[in-house]
């Protein structure tokens, strides 16, 4: 195990060759990719940071490099933060995905017109709070100017998730007096909120430690860690036990962090759309609108028919996670979901729920084995008119198996084959593999994406090929992990190796932790992942105990400190 | 409504409403204070190449148009058509022919560190700030077919400072146009009052950043830093109310119903709001540089045009890689030539905006291009270049001048030296050397 960041490819691509690219896919005569000190190609490398064992000394922390928060973040706390009364709205700057997760920090970099975006984000905020001032600051019994000392304090505090620094309180009291002098109480507090929600102190989750260590490792606050903790399981700021625990120290005794995790994870309605979104990124899915299909072969593939399988993901998602044995072999292989109306029938259900309802159901476990089998996921991966093997297995790979997968040399669409009219998928998957060099990267790829061809480019299930024949959904891991490499029929089969793979164990924890932290693969640190990949197979790829085990890490709890370029 | 919009501009500032309206009547006319035209740089992107074999005109003044060209007939004497103009920092970028082309087609810089966000800046963004304008935006730049762009992430501030593109009209029109109705005087809203306190607020906010910083990283410091400093340039801006030509007008936003600007099949639609919207912010001098780029490569159908694409592909981006095998072109030329009425449009727009004697094309810098040459070999070799605008006398149109082999970077170093500068190399000094005569 360790940190998984390999190439799969030949060393020559598809035409021309590619240099310095060498891999187990070809290299390795037994075909295993066990990843063993993280993998034994020139590219396992991570750029730009030299050894990956290096930077952790002895204490397993990992990099963290500074993160703003996300869009989604931004409106999950502005509502928490006013308790509702206001609508964020939508002109807070997107997040880009950048290294698969929208909380890297690269993807959240503040451009000139994120700028104002983020101004004006904040002034519509300011705007909904000097409008219904009364529902936003309880001033019973106070007088004004007392009312706004205290509820500054408060706001700032819970908008800083730390106790405010000498100076702080008075610069937005400054503000304050300047807004109420000219146009009374209300304007006073809602250009405080203004200031506060442009604030660095706000914006970024600010992780300055409490000193270090040892050499560069410092040891997070107690009221950042919760913050670590709340933005990764909830989105949003810490909730008031969470804050009150990490003002009284507790939080500084890991059985107490666990005890939080754990009753944060059971508050589903704030952690579930949090966790969701990791699934959703993990995957790569990020929404297939109707028109991304092609409406001559698609036309049922309608915008209703696109939110309910978008729905139908997080709902299949939330069902494994809940399920009390919420695992990685559950997510790939539990037939068991939850259908709307319009899933019921596309599915074709006999029983249809109420429109609007949302009913557990088992599905056939030959057609719909996890989450390989969603219709959602297999829509994503598709193109618009083909089921494209090439992406379905690219994604197994770039994901489950944590490859690497260089791009293709610019000139392999230019140099790429002929097919015939009417050809199926496996038949123009035969012809690219023996065409030229292709088959030198394709071989890790198409194979795969073979074993989903009973889905068609909706996600929905089909006996019968573009030819008229029964489909064929045979499909081969090359060069993978040993439990996982060789030939399988169809994504049941696929889906049991995957989770019976250690290396998948291993990869998805990879991922989880990536995620926690906005990392890049090449700022996975062996020394920090390896120990949470071992409790995580130890546990029996149990999703709720890898996030205890992380919250609990050092590779959670400290912060090595990135290098300047 | 000239007035209008340029009271609209005060409204944003971080002067506010305490700037009263009798201070607007006593504003300048067309003209910066400064001697010489006011020059203007907007870059025009479409996607995925072109037919380059014909693409070119013939001859050298007075060219004659290929058919892709064709549509820029009407406005051939505002037009510079430039062959041979490569682009090799494409070739060494290394991660696919989209992202090497598209992130490159104005950095001419590939990224050299360990994230894949070319180097920059793009040519825009180093025009915006040598002009530094008095204006509201420092550049405008829209996204026609949704903002998401990820492969072509062409704009770039700075190294690791990408430049996002607005890709919703309505919201576009929003900022640029709306709010004007009410009086902000004797009766501001919420949010115009808010506005007028936009100064207070951001001295707030430098100085949190500055107390911030010290007890971080180093590496934590330079985001920070890089943050403070998009509130600095953004406070600049705020104070900024350009001068409006007397064309400035608030445009019409006219959408059907059912229209998503993320959908690639209403490009069409997006197309032209997006044009007149820009034109018009270049009127009311709401910003002097501009990019309009198309972000819909893949697989757009183009079905206003009844062509026939993709045909039997499963998308537009494999027609175009299937070309050599077409027969036919027919349906794909009719595409590129799409692009080519869109710039004419864009051009003719631009030339009905007054600016003292005649119109700010006359003093302003259009580029025209695709990130690729070839759309079927993803070459950058031979890039589709065309020129329009005078350039405020510099630039002589309705000519055809081969470049035989100029890098973009060079080029781009010409237009630099056009804005005033004296510049002998832009992007990667590797991919140049010195401007060329055009």
């Amino acid at each position: 195990m360790g940190a998984l960041v390999w190439a799969v490819c030949a060393g020559t691509g598809c035409y021309g060759g590619r240099d310095g690219i060498d891999g187990p896919g070809q290299a390795d005569g037994d075909g295993g990719t066990d990843g063993e000190d993280g993998g034994d190609g020139p590219d396992d490398e991570p750029m730009g940071s030299g050894d990956p064992a290096d930077g952790c000394g002895g204490m397993a922390a990992g990099l963290a490099p500074m993160r703003r928060m996300t869009a989604v973040q931004y409106a999950n706390t502005v509502e928490d933060l006013f308790d509702g009364v206001v609508t964020p709205g939508t002109q807070f700057p997107p997040s880009e995905i950048h290294h698969e997760y929208t909380n890297n920090p690269t993807a959240n970099v503040v451009s000139l017109s994120a700028a104002e975006d983020i101004m004006l984000a904040a002034e519509q905020a300011a705007e909904q709070v000097v409008d219904n001032v009364d529902l936003v600051v309880d001033c019973a019994g106070m007088a004004e100017a007392a009312c706004a000392e205290a509820y500054v304090s408060d706001l700032a505090e819970r908008a800083f998730r730390r106790p405010l620094r000498p100076g702080e309180h008075a610069q937005l009291m400054d503000l304050y007096a300047a807004g109420s002098a000219e146009d009374g109480f209300a304007d006073g507090i809602g250009t405080v909120v203004a200031a506060i929600l442009q604030m660095p102190q706000f914006l970024y989750l600010l992780e300055e430690g409490v000193g270090e260590v040892e050499a560069d490792v410092l040891q997070l606050s107690d009221f950042e860690l919760a913050t670590r903790i709340s933005y990764l399981l909830t989105d949003s700021m810490p909730d008031d036990e969470l804050y009150a625990a990490a003002a009284s120290g507790e939080l500084a005794d890991p059985d107490v962090i666990e005890t939080h995790v754990r009753r944060l994870i059971a508050d589903t309605a704030r952690s579930g759309p949090a966790l969701d979104r990791f699934f959703r990124e993990w995957i790569h899915f990020d929404g297939v609108p109707a028109f991304d299909k092609d409406t001559d072969d698609f036309p049922q593939y309608d915008d209703a028919l696109a939110a309910s399988m978008d729905a139908e993901l997080s709902q299949f998602v939330a069902r494994v996670l809940t399920s009390g044995e919420p695992t990685l072999d559950q997510l790939l292989t539990s037939p068991s979901t939850r259908v709307d109306a319009t899933m019921a029938a596309f599915y074709g259900l006999a029983n249809v729920p109420a429109d609007g309802q949302w009913v557990d159901v088992d599905l056939p476990a030959e057609q719909r084995p996890g989450l390989l089998s969603r219709p959602a996921f297999l829509a994503e991966h598709s193109t618009a008119t083909s089921s494209a093997p090439i992406f379905r297995g690219r994604l197994v790979r770039t994901q489950l198996l944590c490859n690497e997968i260089p791009p293709p040399p610019d000139d392999a669409m230019a140099n790429a084959p002929e097919y015939p009219p009417g050809a199926t998928e496996r038949e123009r998957t035969e012809i690219l593999m023996a065409h030229m060099n292709c088959g030198a990267c394709h071989a890790v790829m198409n194979p795969i994406g073979l074993g989903f061809e009973h889905y068609d480019p909706i996600g929905a299930w089909r006996d019968l090929d573009i030819d008229g024949q029964p489909v064929d959904a045979s499909g081969e891991v090359v060069g993978g992990p040993d439990e996982v490499t060789g030939t399988f029929d169809g994504v049941v089969e696929l889906g049991t190796k995957l989770a019976a793979s250690p290396e998948v164990e291993a990869c998805f924890a990879q991922e989880f932790y990536r995620h926690s932290l906005g990392l890049e693969r090449s700022q996975v640190l062996d020394c920090a992942i390896e120990p949470l990949q071992t409790a995580f197979v130890e546990s029996g790829g149990n999703v709720e105990e890898l996030l205890v085990s992380l919250a609990r890490s050092n590779a959670f709890r400290l912060r090595a400190l990135s290098e300047v370029e | 409504m000239a007035r209008a919009l340029s009271r609209r501009n005060l409204l944003r500032g971080a002067g506010g409403v305490a700037v009263a309206l009798p201070f607007l009547e006593s504003m300048p006319g067309a003209r910066a204070g400064g001697a010489g035209p006011t020059l203007r740089y907007l870059q025009f992107m479409h996607v995925q190449g072109t037919l380059i074999n014909e693409w070119a005109p013939t001859g050298g003044t007075d060219p004659s148009l290929s058919a892709i060209l064709a549509p820029l007939e009407g406005v051939k004497d505002r037009c510079v058509f430039l062959s041979g103009v490569d682009n090799p920092s494409a070739n060494d970028y290394g991660v696919n022919g989209h992202v090497n082309s598209g992130r490159t087609i104005f950095t001419c810089a590939p990224n050299s560190g360990n994230n894949d966000l070319p180097d920059g800046p793009s040519i825009d963004q180093v025009i915006a700030e040598r002009l530094a304008a008095p204006t509201p935006y420092r550049s405008l730049q829209f996204g026609i077919g949704g903002s998401g762009i990820g492969e072509y992430q062409a704009l770039m501030a700075g190294p690791q400072d990408p430049v996002p593109l607005d890709g919703d009209p309505i919201a576009v029109f929003d900022q640029l146009f709306a709010d004007l109705d009410s009086d902000p005087v004797s009766a501001p809203t919420t949010l115009q009052r808010l506005r007028s306190r936009r100064q207070s607020v951001l001295d707030v906010i430098k100085d949190s950043f500055d107390s911030t910083r010290a007890n971080l990283s180093a590496a934590d410091q330079i985001t920070l830093d890089n943050h403070a400093d998009k509130i600095r340039a953004l406070e600049t801006q705020l104070g900024n109310t350009g001068n409006a030509t007397v064309s400035c007008t608030t445009p019409t936003v006219d959408v059907p119903a059912g229209y998503d600007n993320n959908d690639q099949n209403q490009d069409d639609t997006s197309s032209r709001v997006f044009i007149d919207l820009m034109v018009m912010a270049l009127a009311c001098d709401m910003t002097r540089v501009g990019t309009l780029q198309y972000t819909n490569y893949h697989s757009p159908s183009y079905p206003w045009l009844n062509a026939g694409v993709p045909g039997a592909f499963p998308e537009w981006h494999s027609m175009v890689h299937e070309i050599p095998n077409l027969g036919d072109v027919t349906p794909v030329r009719t595409v590129y030539r799409w692009y080519m009425e869109e710039l004419a449009y864009l051009l003719e727009q631009l030339s009905l905006v007054q600016d003292g004697e005649g119109s700010i094309l006359d003093n302003m810098l259009v580029l025209s291009t695709s990130e690729l040459a070839n759309g079927a070999s993803h070459s950058t070799n031979g890039l589709p270049f065309v020129l329009a605008g005078g350039v405020g006398g510099q630039l002589t149109t309705n000519r055809h001048v081969d470049l035989a082999g100029a890098r973009s970077g060079e080029v781009f170093t010409t237009f630099l030296n056009w804005f005033g500068g004296n510049d002998q190399v832009f992007g990667n000094p590797a991919y140049c050397n010195g401007p060329v005569s055009i």
